[in-house]
């Protein structure tokens, strides 16, 4: 068994584990964890099919990807606790991804594109699992499709021509981090679109503010009442 | 693609930007104007000589990322607009990124028999470029509460799709579309763009309206390119660039309008004139450099595909009623005195001036600029 094989199935395996964990999971840690692993398994594969440096900026990218995601919360505010999923939800996630793992695993046997079948279902696994997260709903599922979906293109591009020229390998990695700027400019939790609940839900645990004292010229309601009786 | 035909959609680019910079509210301005520049340093940059298709789509991709962010501090339901904006503007980036690396993968094994795909991918990016239905789910809820934000993302990203299709004619996957795209695309774009239409008339808010003005005649030209009646590159960039100039001419009058369209023609006739002109090159009628541009892409549809030609028909009738139902009452009567001529007024005229030269005489053009 050489290396080569065994690095492939750790490869399959991150990106599977990653995939899996995005749809058990919501929360912001589990989430980073999760793109952790699949951008794990993604520089893995570009290292095994172009060589060591492709695979190094592979892990830089990821690592800056998820350096923007983790500072600005994006992935806590998505994973909101008034909105998190259910269990049955999970499970449904759980299983749609599997089936899609599968479907990869399927695809890469019956009509392969790369000369490793590995890598064929690394691909097919990330297209699959990313298109149907960007369906299933829940912003925490959709930005982690989104970002799937993104790397693998990064990935295909790459894989499909090795021989990418500078500046247009330099707009790969600006447009992936582009996008999880973009993720977080949006999704962000300072303007976060679950702000409202947020705060109609503090304001049932919170006594309200006393109202404003009343100028001492102006009668009260109250007592013109009084007054007319 | 050739340095005329670049230069053409870059000054095309270039005057959007300079009216969505005039015609935004000022607490606008300055999250318009830095994303407009480097849209516009984007749209230079992708018609560069050396540029790749790969490069193009790249560029492009980050033309629409760096149009978000403008998007975030407007209003709630526009950051709510934003965000489906974005998303599906990594799918379209996506699925162009997909059917360039597909395309070089089977230049470099023949055998693999991709064509189908590449095709699909490509037309599908671009669909989501243009804002064709049914992937123009983020734009009614933009014109509605930013116009002027919605006139710059879709200017942009018309004149983005026409880079990338002039890259992509000589040795990209566009050479395949029309060969090899599924048989039902073209024939879905027209149905498609026919519905949209049908939501431009039953809309009654005149901006969401004019949004669904807008994906209809993308669909169309979208529908056309699937359908393989491509003409010549340069009468495809023709077609998607006067698209988007006359879809962000037609939304920069609506910001400059700001409130009620009631007796604009009157009151503001610069603005109004403007808005009539984007709105007959949006429904496919003569005089302008839309009506142009798709007429030269529908000549080799003739016998292609008769349900599309009917489909474009259809569309422009719908469209037009949908434009006098919603925007008839830009004719009426007020008492208000015609306002001075503002800035805006005259870049939304001159703006219109060039849609209807390039309409009327676009040879002209064509051979200023070679």
């Amino acid at each position: 068994m050489n290396a080569s094989f065994v690095l492939g199935g750790i490869a399959v395996a991150l990106v599977v584990a990653g995939a899996v964990l995005a749809s058990l999971d919501d929360d912001g840690i589990a989430l980073l964890v999760a793109l952790a692993l699949q951008y794990g398994g993604v520089a893995i594969t570009l290292a095994l099919q172009n060589g060591p440096v492709d695979g190094l900026i592979g892990v830089v990218i990821g690592l800056g990807c998820l350096a923007i995601l983790a500072t600005a919360g994006t992935l806590r505010s998505a994973a909101d606790p008034a909105v998190r999923l259910t269990a049955g939800a999970r499970w449904l996630g759980a299983s749609i991804t599997g089936l899609a793992v599968a479907g990869a695993i399927g695809l890469a046997i019956s009509d392969p594109l790369f000369d490793e079948v590995r890598t064929d279902i690394v691909v097919g696994t990330l297209v699959l699992v990313g298109l149907l997260f960007t369906l299933l709903g829940g912003a925490s599922r959709l930005i982690c499709g989104l970002i799937f979906i993104s790397s693998v293109a990064a990935l295909m591009v790459r894989l499909a021509d090795p021989h990418l020229s500078p500046i247009d390998s330099l707009l790969l990695a600006l447009v992936q981090l582009g996008v999880c700027i973009g993720l977080n400019v949006l999704w962000s939790p300072v303007r976060s679109p679950l702000a409202p609940a947020r705060r109609r839900l503090r304001r049932t645990h919170y006594r309200p503010a006393p109202p404003a004292a009343r100028p001492a010229t102006e009668p009260a309601a109250s007592d013109v009442t009084e007054a007319a009786r | 693609m050739t340095p005329g035909l670049a230069i053409g959609v870059a000054l095309t680019a270039g005057l959007i930007v300079l009216l969505v910079g005039v015609v935004s509210p000022p607490e606008q301005v300055r999250a318009v104007i830095p994303c407009g520049l480097l849209g516009l340093a984007g749209i230079i940059l992708a018609g560069r000589p050396t540029s790749s298709a790969i490069g193009a789509v790249l560029v492009v991709v980050g033309i629409a990322l760096a149009l978000a962010p403008a998007l975030a501090g407007v209003s709630e339901a526009a950051r709510a607009a934003g965000r489906r904006y974005l998303a599906w503007m990594i799918v379209a980036g996506c699925a162009l990124l997909f059917s360039a690396a597909l395309d070089h993968l089977q230049a470099r094994e023949p055998a693999l028999n991709l064509s189908g795909p590449i095709a699909a991918l490509f037309v599908v990016g671009i669909g989501i470029l243009l804002a064709a239905p049914p992937f123009s789910l983020w734009l009614p809820a933009l014109a509605e509460e930013t116009p002027g934000l919605a006139a710059l993302t879709v200017g942009l990203l018309g004149c983005g799709a026409a880079m990338i299709s002039g890259e992509m004619v000589a040795s990209g996957p566009l050479r395949l579309v029309g060969v090899t795209a599924p048989p039902g695309f073209a024939g879905a774009g027209g149905i498609l763009a026919v519905i949209a239409a049908l939501a431009a008339l039953g809309e009654p808010r005149p901006r969401r309206s004019f949004a669904f003005l807008i994906s209809a005649s993308a669909g169309l030209l979208v529908a056309y390119v699937a359908a393989g009646s491509r003409g010549t590159p340069s009468a495809l960039i023709f077609a998607l660039s006067a698209h988007a100039l006359a879809a962000a001419l037609g939304l920069g009058a609506l910001a400059a309008a700001r409130g009620p369209l009631d007796g604009l023609i009157w009151h503001r006739p610069l603005t109004g004139t403007a808005l009539i002109v984007s709105a007959l090159g949006l429904i496919g009628l003569p005089l302008t450099a839309a009506f142009v541009g798709r007429t030269l892409l529908a000549q080799s549809m003739l016998d292609a595909s008769p349900v599309l030609l009917i489909a474009s028909g259809l569309t422009g009738v719908i469209g037009g009623l949908a434009f006098l139902r919603n925007f008839g009452a830009i004719f009426a009567r007020i008492d208000l005195a015609p306002a001075a001529p503002r800035l805006a007024d005259l870049i939304a005229l001159g703006l219109a001036l060039a849609l209807l030269l390039r309409g009327l005489a676009p040879g002209a053009l064509r051979d200023l600029l070679r």
